[in-house]
């Protein structure tokens, strides 16, 4: 105001100065009188302005300012969690066995919403299919905050839900494993509980290959929401894209299965174990138990399932032992394969009464080849063979070829095969007696085919495994597991047994193995079952039958046990070596390996 | 700063500058308007003079060093403003451009997610309707499987293919039943 008074009389000053001058005075005299009191206003408001805005920024940052600053990092800290899956599981074709995805979980809290129940059960009624409208509202009435609603919700619709910005709900995020090809490789692969730890197989025992340290970074986020990258530590986000390659294929993995599974259903038996394995260094194609689960659900099965029984549970191998036992009689030097023992049918060794299968039938046969005794698979022609043996070379022998110890095979919870001890063993022939036929002492099916291994492959004892290694996306290996080998029998004597394990399949009780234009060897084996205290179960056998091929240039050896038939003629002959027969045609489909040229010749 | 030489003021001054002068020359002294008045006369009538201009070569040396100063200050001063302006763009566009890669990450992880679990999930589907009798599709069996010998000019011209033992067969295979 005093401005424009000022100006006007300036501008009138102009045309009349003097007059002007004595008005301005005038004006400048009310000024100079009011403005002692105006001043001291302007100045005690601009001094009291500036106290409460110091007195303010003194409460803001002295008194509240340890809590606000704990607010302000609370909104502005970000969980950065990068996603770093499980390492996935693969075959040896790169088909993936076990893989991590993203699932959620639904909480809802009624007392944070903005709307009514009803209508948030309304909204989420179309996403939520295992609830109707009154099950929703009934859930949010029992509590006031932290109801699960779902436990496994897939991305998409999680995203459904956070699209729908109701407040009160939450989503929480956590990794889940998936197991694409559900029950074919549950034995091997096992599957991993909720807190993403491996409860059995291959997830439980290779934990530390298959897990990535979880890294749960804390951030600052901006004012848009947007993380401020400057506290990111270098290779945060960098994941390796290591692979956990196994030596199974799932094709033959798949065929396995099903012909494990359809003679089962023929024998109406218990349980049944079938292993393929490359004799060269150990390496399992297939490997499957039934009755077997579905990792993806496994809370709905027995727990007896998660082992794998081919691994953890002995059996008494019986017939399928006696080539075993020709190779250390062999190895020994006791017999060649031209020896001529007597099969009398019938023997009887510390007053026990020993005979063959077939004695009440056929009698005894008369003197056999080593290779006929096989054939026919003689308990009385093994007796006498092994009682050729010092008993404590043959309890070497045996201890010689691990049984009594581990595979050491990668998979969880493996039992070591069992002997008797020594002086047990040696202080009385009926033990060795027994254990000529296979009986008296237990393996696992694993062990049984690692030592018919070791006749293949040239008397090698090699490591069954089923770990590959750790291989990039691009197939580059970039770990490898060592296994060792030991020599148990000469070149030689693997080589004759395996010859001999021929003729069981061309004239022997194998005959139901063959394949026409292949050369395949093999051994059955029915054998009662034990107790676990001693004796044996009356009318339960367990029948198997391994078999090795191509006899000219041993390749694969392959083992089927199947506990328990009990429906029609159980024998291994009629339950496992058709098994048998059926994976090695798949085995040789797969891997396209033509007939054998001898056969051809033979034609 | 404002030491440079200015060149000197050729009109008179202003009335409105000179007359709050006066003013305030009044408030100072305020019960003497004579003195007012005479000095609002006499500066109407002072008459203005040139000023000799003075080379800045002739100038002190501190006056030419803060010259020098203030001149090349300015330009410090330029540069300052153009390099912080570039910094804090840079900042504020590297952490943009790294949230925008980083939700393109994310994005594509989850693609490959949903990639991998779609697909083998087929090929399981598809396994199983292969295992289904009924539907055609058998498994491989070496009996319905052709094997071709490899064509070899040696065994051509020795006659006799089967004895030669660098001959080999491949297979030819039926597609498996399942993948």
């Amino acid at each position: 105001m005093s401005n424009s008074k000022r100006k006007l009389s300036f501008s009138k000053k102009k045309s009349k100065p003097r007059k002007k001058t004595i008005q301005s005075d005038n004006s400048q005299q009310k000024h100079h009188n009011s403005s002692p009191i105006r001043l001291l206003l302007v100045w005690i408001i601009l001094i009291l302005g500036a106290l409460g805005l110091g007195g303010r920024l003194y409460y803001l940052q002295i008194v509240k300012g340890p809590e606000l600053q704990k607010k302000a990092r609370e909104q502005q800290t970000v969980n950065l969690r990068p996603y770093i899956p499980r390492r996935p599981i693969i075959d040896s074709q790169g088909n993936i066995l076990a893989s991590d995805k993203l699932v959620y979980e639904l909480f809802a809290h009624p007392k944070l919403f903005k709307v009514s129940k009803e209508e948030i059960a309304t909204k989420l009624l179309p996403i939520l299919s295992d609830y109707n409208r009154e099950k929703l509202i009934e859930k949010f009435a029992k509590q006031e905050s932290g109801i699960r609603l779902a436990y496994t919700l897939p991305e998409l619709v999680a995203d459904k839900i956070s699209r729908l910005s109701l407040d009160g709900l939450e989503l929480i995020q956590r990794y889940s494993r998936f197991y694409p090809q559900q029950e074919m490789f549950a034995d091997v692969t096992g599957y991993v509980n909720l807190e993403h730890l491996g409860q059995a197989g291959i997830e439980f025992s290779q934990q530390k290959l298959l897990e990535r340290s979880l890294l749960n970074h804390k951030l600052r986020r901006a004012g848009n929401g947007s993380i401020v990258p400057e506290e990111v530590p270098e290779g945060l986000l960098k994941v390796d894209d290591l692979q956990l390659q196994l030596t199974l294929d799932a094709r033959l993995q798949r065929a396995t299965r099903a012909a494990l599974s359809k003679q089962m259903r023929k024998f109406n038996a218990k349980r049944g174990a079938a292993i393929v394995m490359d004799v060269r260094d150990g390496s399992i194609l297939a490997l499957v138990c039934q009755p077997t689960y579905d990792p993806n659900k496994y809370g709905k099965y027995n727990l007896e399932l998660f082992k794998n029984w081919a691994v953890t549970d002995l059996y008494e191998p019986g017939s399928t032992f006696k080539p075993i036992n020709v190779a250390i009689a062999l190895d020994a030097g006791v017999i060649t394969p031209n020896t001529i023992i007597n099969d009398t049918g019938k023997i009887k060794i510390d007053g026990w009464n020993i005979h063959n299968h077939d004695y009440f039938s056929r009698g005894g046969r008369g003197s056999m080849s080593i290779a006929k005794i096989l054939q026919h698979s003689s308990n009385v022609g093994m007796v006498k063979i092994m009682s050729r043996m010092n008993r404590h070379d043959y309890y070497n022998s045996l201890r010689k070829l691990g049984i009594g110890e581990k595979v050491s095979i990668d998979l969880p919870w493996e039992t070591p095969s069992y002997l008797k001890n020594k002086k047990v063993f040696t202080s009385r022939s009926i033990e060795p007696a027994t254990a000529s036929f296979g009986q008296g002492f237990s393996l696992t099916p694993v062990k049984l085919l690692q030592l018919h291994a070791a006749i293949a492959n040239g008397g090698k004892l090699v490591t069954p495994h089923i770990v590959s290694g750790l291989v990039d996306s691009s197939g580059k290996v970039h770990w490898q597991p060592t296994f060792t080998t030991k020599q148990v029998f000469s070149p030689e004597t693997s080589r004759k047994v395996l010859e001999m394990m021929e003729t069981v399949v061309t004239e022997g009780s194998g005959k139901s193995a063959q394949i026409e234009g292949y050369r395949i060897g093999g051994k059955t084996g029915t054998a009662q079952k034990a107790r676990p205290r001693g004796g044996y179960i009356p009318g339960a056998k367990i029948t198997s039958f391994v078999g090795i091929f191509p006899v000219d240039s041993p390749r694969y050896a392959v083992v089927a046990v199947v506990d328990e038939p009990r429906r029609g003629m159980a024998f291994g002959s009629t339950v496992a070596a058709p098994i048998v027969r059926a994976i090695s045609e798949a085995l040789i489909g797969i891997q396209g390996m033509p007939p054998s040229q001898n056969k051809e010749k033979k034609k | 700063m404002s030491v440079a030489p200015r060149p000197i003021v050729t009109e008179p001054y202003p009335p409105r500058k000179a007359v709050a002068s006066a003013r305030s020359k009044k408030h100072l002294s305020k019960n003497s308007p004579d003195r007012r008045q005479r000095s609002i006369s006499g500066k109407s009538t002072k008459k203005v003079e040139k000023l000799p201009v003075r080379s800045p070569l002739n100038l002190p040396i501190w006056l030419r060093s803060l010259l020098l100063l203030q001149q090349s200050s300015l330009g410090v001063f330029l540069f300052l403003i153009a390099a912080i302006f570039s910094v804090y763009g840079f900042t504020v566009g590297t952490q943009q451009l790294w949230n925008k890669e980083y939700k393109k990450l994310k994005t594509l992880q989850r693609h490959e997610r949903m990639l991998t679990e779609t697909n083998e999930t087929l090929k399981n589907n598809l396994a199983k309707q292969a295992e289904k009798s009924g539907n055609g599709l058998v498994p491989v069996n070496p009996n319905k499987s052709i094997f071709l010998r490899r064509f070899r000019d040696n065994s051509l011209k020795s006659g006799n293919s089967q004895s030669t033992n660098s001959t080999q067969t491949i297979p030819i295979k039926p597609p498996p039943s399942a993948y």
